[in-house]
Formats: C-alpha cells, structure tokens, sequence
C-alpha cells in the first residue's frame, strides 16, 4: 500500500486516504449480492438486532467480503467460497426464512462446538465476532469504547456498564 | 543555519560541523539534545524518512472501524514485503509504516536472525516497549568474574549519575524497591497493578522468598514533566503520542536538540562510511548517500557519533575501510562484527482465574509487571547449570469478546453474554541473559550490495548451551509461579525456534568496550581505540547484555560520553 520513500506529508495523505469507504459507497469485490445477502443473514443470526444493532447493520458481511479479497491470497479466499458454496447447499440454506435460517444454523453451531469439524462455520462465526466488535456499531452502541483518562487499574466490575471495546 | 525540523535532502547542509551524529533513534536522539545543548553545531544524519512529531502519527487515536483493514496486514504482503518485520508483536496495519520494508532493503542470514528496523527519523525510539530498569553493579563485573567476553571498563558507579540525568529527562515511572541488584532511579509515581497481579505478587512474596513483583519501570509520564503531559493511557504509544507523554526521540530529545537551534537534522541520509585521514588520525566526516537520489557527498566535522543501532553502526565502520584500516575503521584488534548479543525470550507461562470477576479497569495501561532477577546474585542463588540470569515481564487482562470465536451459541442470550468481560488472563513473559561469544558476528558481504550500493550485511548468530540451560530453569520458574498465584489451565512453552537472535530488539555487540585496544574496539567513554574522536554509543558498545531492556543504558552511556568528548576535545 505504501510506495517506497515517503514524506510525511504524502505518508499522511496515503493512511488518510484509504478510510473504509461509508456502507452507502460500498462495491463488493468478491462476492456476488446473493452471496454477501446470505452472509449477512448468517452474521445477523449469530448476532442479530436486540436493544442494539446487530451483524447485518454492523456491515459484517461487507467486513467478510474486504477480508476475502484484500487480506486473504486469493486462492485461499477462492478455496473458502468454493466450500462456502458447497456448505449452504448442504445444509440447503437458499430460500429458507430468517427462523428456518436460525434453527439450522444452530444445529450446526451444537455439532460444532461438540467438537464436530466444520470449518466453514468456525471461520463464518470467527469472521462476524471480529467483524462486529471491530465496527463503530459493536465497539460504540454494543461496547463501550475505553476513554482516553486517568489510570485506574483495579476497580469493581460494577463501575463499569459493559465490557470495553478493545 | 537553524533547522528545526527534519526535512529531506533539500536541507542546506555546511561543508563543517562540530559533530555528527549518525542515527537520531534512542541514541542518536540524546547525542543530539547532549551536543546541542553544549553549543555544538551538530547535523544528525538518519537513513528514514522525514518524520516529525505530530503531523507524523497519522494513525494515532484511529479506532478499529477507521482502519480499513481493521488493524489486518494481508498475509501475502506480510509474506512478500515484510517477512521479518512482521514478526514483531506490534506490527499492524497501523504501524507498517514505521518499518522498513524488507524487500527493499535485504541483509544476509547465515543462521536465522531477525533484524528489526524503523524506516523513519526517531528509529525504534517510536516502538520501543518503553521498559527502563538500569543495570545493577553485578552487570558490570559479570565478565570479569566468570570469564565470559572481556572485563568492562566501566562498573555501576560511573554510569549511576548518567542515569540520574537521562531519567529526569525521560521521565520514567515506577516503584524503588531497594534492589542491590535493579537499583532504583529518579522514578516519578507508578502505575497501578491490576487486583489480579497485586494478587500473584503477594504469593509470589510469600512463597519464594527470593523473589519480588514490582510494576514495570518505563518511560511514559504518569505526572506532567518539562511541559510533557501525563500519559492518557489511550493505549498504543507506538502510534505517536501527541502529548509526548512517552519518550521518544521524536517526542522528547529531537525536539530539545532542536530548541537550542544547534542541530541540523537530515532524513533520507544513509552514511556510507566514515572517512578516516591517515596523517591526523582523525575521523574527518562521513559519506552520505541521498536515499532518495543515490548521490553521495561528503561532510565533515570535528566529531562523530554512531547512533545508527548495533548492526547499522557495525555496518557503517566495516564499510570504512582505508589503508589505515583495511578491515573497518577503529578495526585494529579484529574483533568488529564479533561478539553479537540479544536477549534470548520466548519462554513465557500463562493461566488464567475467576477468583476476581469482581474487578477490572478502566483503561488500556502502556506497561506490565515485572519480576527482577533472583538467580546467580549471591552464594544461595548459584546454579551449577547455567551462569547469568533472568528476568519476567508480563502483564494481567479480561479476556475481550474474541471468546465469542470459540464459544457456543448464536442469537440474543449469545451477544448479551458477550457484554461482560471474560475470565483474567495472566501471562508472563522471559527475558535471558545472553553471552558474548566470538561466533556470533556479523561482516560485509563481497559480492551482494543493496540499491545504493553498499555491502550487504551477513548476520550469523545462534543461541548457545548456556541460555538453553537457562531458559530450562526460566520456564520451570514461570511454571511455580503461576502455580502458587492458584492459576487454572497453566501453559508454559519454550519456542526457541520462533525467537532467534533479533526479536527481541535489543542487540548489542559488535564493536564492544574494553580496556584492552587489542581485544576491544573502545574505551570506557564509548571512544574508539584507535581514532580518537570517534565514539559509538548504540548497543554496539555493549559488552555484555545483563537482562535488563537495554535503551536507558545507551542514552546513559552516550549522555557520558557526550560530556567526555566536549570536555576532553580528543
């Protein structure tokens, strides 16, 4: 990303000018929109809406689609959608409801937290916890974002509302 | 002519100066602000790119969701471009920037050697982990006693009022405990333990009566000094901190340096060599190459300090050869390039406790514990394995909502659970002494030069039976420790092929101190045997390691040296 010698002001320049761009301004660069639709009900059933946003508001699916085809090499990502593909039509996810949705994903969360293998959902579950506490949304709204004060290392729990954002 | 801030080669640079310094990191940074304020015209020359205080931390205070990547490097550019730099713990995508770029600037490994180097004006100074103990009397007659590398010329008591001048610059928090051996400092007020470490503390007191916990000493401000702001523990100093809370060249001596409109500050500058004048025996200036152009000129001055760290320094003076010295400047006795040091870690214990669900914090403190050395001190501390010693770093959290990853569960109950902090964490982490061996060097390459045409530098360095040795005691040490604080799920690893020499950033070596010319390439002030007025006070001076994290020792050791060179004229 960054090129060779750089003066701080280019350097400046270069850091500020890859922001993450708004959700609105969002192109996916891997996946397709039924693709990112179905992520996005995925990260919303393992962590929906409540009193806060959840997954889908958080833009975890668009997360799921940067990491696919930004930090991934590209045959480890192409390697994940091909089992992607090959696990929703297993479990034949397309055209479910949201509930219908739900119930199955989790069954396949109790077989593989009873120590089932199941790669795909580890890594989808992985991807919308890192993706949803690493968002404004999870580390604002959800979390609480730790201030920028005086040091006080050990305090009762109950000073604290929710856990920090970290 | 004044120049206050770093700027590229289009600084006007004088044919003269009083001195130059090569390399404005940990060291560099305090010859500088030493130099200066003696009234020293000085040009600091850095081989990085400009960067200042300020307007340089372009990541400083970004939370995760303004990162693009959210912090991740991508594998393939880790793999490609920094293959060494991103083994370091700090390495982000909010820090790659301050690292070179290894593709761009290749060295040799003979054996598996890990250097680690900034790319910018301040060096490491900027992602220094900020710990400063000094060395205690033991450190400096270590050789001498059992016969390891040569006798230091210096002990405690030459260099205990250097650290007194250097710490009241710096600022460094922590707690005096009376230590013979990590004997206190100007210590402003410590940070606080967590209730989770004031806990291991006491049963580490109480079940080994050899052995203490204190919070670790660093140099981050917890009251305000010098106009410097108290720290606000936002947590990741290495991105630059605004309010110089924590010292760094960038920060803190630099811009001392600066005020006194002494120093003429140069980026993009990579010295070559050093130019050496047969008929005066003098060093008469240095070779720079303008990074950016290839262009080499020359500049000279009455002294010359190398900064530029220990292999980079090393590098420089093999690279200076002549007729008077055919093998590296102020090379006579032969042994530049030997005796290359790091401290051996990666052995590190953890465990984990619910016995304090009760308690937690409220920020992110830049600093951890710390347990002093405790073995080969005296009669009853004497192992029969190993010489030397060790010593602990480590640190105590709530696990964050990362466990999400690894739990069961999906929907509301799930996310709600997620909103209390998770189970206490508490890791410590070994730091070993390391030997001076003849073995473990580095030299010039003959037939690989870089872009700009200077010899590669082959590293060859590897971990020696004594460490092995120790780090078996290190680890068996963590291990008890945890045990008696009543920790569950202990783990214990020693992954000495994860951590060759290098990693742990503090190399030393190289052009050692000593009180024989033939065997050492300078004295105690840090001054070359053989050309008087030249001084190298990085870790290249070091003649042993001690345990101790190391950048307070330098900036003493240059602060003195600094104070001779002016007072002496050599």
């Amino acid at each position: 990303m960054l090129g060779g010698m750089l003066t701080a002001s280019t350097l400046s320049a270069l850091v500020s000018g890859c922001q993450a761009p708004p959700a609105s301004d969002f192109r996916p660069q891997l996946l397709d929109d039924d693709q990112l639709d179905l992520l996005a009900r995925i990260a919303e059933a393992i962590i929906p809406e409540t009193d806060t946003p959840g997954a889908r508001a958080a833009g975890v699916h668009r997360f799921i689609d940067t990491m696919l085809a930004e930090y991934y090499r590209p045959e480890d990502s192409s390697r994940f959608l091909s089992a992607l593909d090959g696990w929703v039509a297993n479990l034949d996810l397309a055209g479910m409801t949201d509930e219908q949705l739900v119930a199955v994903l989790s069954e396949a969360d109790a077989a593989w937290a009873s120590g089932q293998e199941d790669p795909v959902w580890a890594r989808l579950k992985e991807w919308t916890i890192s993706g949803y506490y690493t968002s404004e949304i999870g580390m604002t709204q959800e979390l609480r974002l730790m201030p920028y004060t005086q040091a006080r290392m050990d305090i009762p729990r109950s000073d604290v509302e929710r856990t920090w954002a970290t | 002519m004044m120049n206050t801030s770093n700027g590229g080669p289009s600084v006007h640079l004088r044919s003269e100066y009083d001195a130059i310094v090569v390399g404005s990191g940990m060291s560099g940074g305090m010859a500088a602000k030493e130099l200066c304020e003696r009234g020293l015209k000085t040009l600091v020359l850095d081989r990085g790119v400009p960067f200042e205080h300020g307007s340089s931390f372009v990541t400083e205070h970004k939370r995760d969701w303004e990162l693009p990547r959210r912090g991740q490097v991508p594998e393939e550019e880790q793999a490609s471009t920094y293959a060494t730099q991103s083994k370091v713990y700090l390495f982000d995508e909010a820090t790659k920037h301050l690292f070179v770029k290894d593709s761009e600037q290749p060295y040799i490994q003979e054996k598996p050697y890990d250097w680690i180097r900034a790319n910018q004006v301040g060096g490491r100074s900027l992602m220094w982990a900020r710990q400063t103990y000094r060395w205690g009397p033991q450190d400096f007659t270590a050789n001498l006693e059992d016969g390891h590398g040569n006798d230091w010329p210096i002990r405690y008591e030459d260099l205990a009022p250097w650290y007194d001048h250097v710490e009241r610059f710096a600022g460094i928090s922590g707690q005096a405990e009376g230590l013979p051996h990590l004997p206190d400092g100007q210590f402003l007020p410590p940070m606080e333990m967590t209730a989770v470490e004031k806990h291991m503390k006491a049963r580490i007191e109480s079940t080994f009566p050899d052995r203490l916990m204190t919070i670790g000493r660093c140099a981050v401000l917890t009251e305000s000094l010098n106009g410097r702001f108290g720290c606000h523990y936002c947590g990741t100093c290495e991105r630059g901190c605004s309010t110089r809370s924590f010292f760094s060249a960038v920060s803190v001596s630099l811009p001392a340096a600066a005020a006194t409109g002494n120093m003429t500050l140069r980026a993009n500058s990579i010295v070559h060599s050093v130019i050496h004048d047969p008929e005066t025996n003098r060093a008469t200036g240095v070779r720079v190459i303008d990074a950016e152009s290839g262009e080499m000129t020359e500049v000279h001055a009455k002294l010359v300090f190398l900064c530029a760290s220990t292999l980079g320094t090393t590098q420089i003076m093999l690279n200076s050869t002549s007729s008077a010295f055919p093998d590296g400047i102020a090379n006579s006795s032969g042994v530049l390039g030997r005796y290359l040091m790091d401290h051996h870690m990666g052995v590190d214990a953890a465990g984990y406790t619910d016995d304090f669900d009760d308690r937690f914090y409220n920020v992110s403190r830049p600093n951890g514990i710390y347990i002093p050395r405790f073995r080969n001190l005296d009669a009853r501390s004497k192992r029969t394995d190993y010489v030397r010693g060790f010593a602990y770093q480590g640190s105590s959290w709530r696990i964050g909502p990362s466990r999400g990853a690894s739990m069961a569960g999906i929907g509301a109950d799930f996310k709600h659970s997620l909103r209390d902090p998770g189970p206490w964490r508490m890791e410590l982490w070994g730091f070993g002494e390391c030997l001076p061996n003849y073995d473990n060097h580095c030299r010039l390459s003959e037939t690989e030069t870089d872009q700009w045409g200077v010899p590669q530098l082959i590293v060859s360095a590897e971990w020696g039976e004594n460490e092995k040795a120790m780090r078996r005691d290190c680890a068996a040490c963590a291990g008890e420790m945890m045990e008696a604080a009543g920790f569950r799920d202990i783990t214990v690893t020693d992954d000495i092929e994860g951590n060759p020499q290098g990693l742990a950033i503090h190399e030393m070596g190289t052009a050692r101190m000593g009180r024989d010319p033939q065997t050492s390439v300078l004295n105690g002030y840090c001054q070359s045997h053989d050309v008087p007025n030249l001084f190298v006070t990085d870790g290249a001076c070091m003649a042993s390691t001690a345990v101790q994290n190391p950048s307070i020792t330098y900036m003493a050791l240059t602060a003195r040296a600094v104070d001779y060179a002016v007072r002496t004229n050599p």
